[in-house]
């Protein structure tokens, strides 16, 4: 996901009460900057890649000099914890858009 | 006295060529710009038009070949054709992403983790069970 995209349509999500995470491995100075820059969403600095290993969302070799870094995920969680919905895309390029995300949002919560 | 007639011989022109060569090398560019616009315009579906229309350049280049060649013009096309292959792999290979196998499916409870957010308060698991809908976004990194 863009997270450009994602902070324009904040509102959006603040609708259905609902919190976006962005998690990289960027380090925790990277992730505050990033945070100024997106104010409504949380930023979470995975720097040591510790979500990234539990979740197996890592992409191996595909990072900065042949280092593993996270294969782009999201996965939508509905308020007791239980993963709801999962997108990977087929190619890192391309991104998930937010219209996308709240269609099955609305979709996966009705459920 | 003899009546000379002289037949200045006609010179034909040189049969005209379509400038296939050219052609073929603005094709190719064609794809990256477009590409360039696509990103400028913060779309990011698989840009599979650029590949493709570097191929058709490639194939214009080398029926230009036919026509006329020379070093300049083949060592230019060597230089497209690798190009052409690097897009196609790049697109085709290296951007390819790993299906997801990991714990966290559809019907899953999230695995136990901690992480700290940007501010350097502590994010686990147990922060997305208090009744909110979450939703995580894994990045490569800061975009």
């Amino acid at each position: 996901m863009e997270l450009g995209e994602l902070e324009k349509r904040h509102q959006d999500f603040e609708q259905r009460k609902t919190r976006i995470f962005a998690i990289s491995s960027d380090d925790p100075e990277t992730a505050r900057l990033t945070q100024k820059d997106f104010p409504h969403l949380s930023i979470v600095s995975d720097a040591q890649q510790q979500i990234a290993k539990t979740m197996q969302v890592l992409d191996s070799g595909k990072g900065p000099h042949g280092s593993d870094t996270n294969a782009p995920t999201t996965f939508f969680v509905d308020g007791a914890g239980t993963v709801r919905w999962v997108f990977r895309p087929e190619r890192f390029i391309s991104r998930l858009t937010p219209d996308e995300l709240l269609a099955a949002m609305d979709q996966h919560s009705a459920k | 006295m003899a009546n000379v007639q002289t037949e200045t011989p006609a010179v034909s022109a040189p049969p005209r060529r379509r400038p296939l060569f050219l052609a073929g090398i603005l094709i190719f560019l064609l794809g990256i710009g477009l590409y360039f616009i696509q990103l400028k315009m913060r779309s990011f579906v698989v840009p599979w038009y650029v590949p493709i229309l570097a191929t058709i350049g490639v194939g214009l280049m080398v029926l230009s070949l036919r026509q006329r060649r020379g070093i300049l013009r083949i060592s230019t096309l060597i230089l497209f054709v690798a190009l052409c292959g690097f897009e196609w792999f790049f697109l085709l290979v290296a951007t390819k992403t790993p299906a997801f196998t990991g714990p966290a499916q559809p019907g899953a409870r999230l695995p136990i983790f901690a992480a700290t957010l940007a501010d350097g308060t502590s994010f686990t698991n147990a922060d997305l069970e208090k009744g909110a809908p979450s939703v995580l976004v894994f990045n490569r990194c800061r975009w």
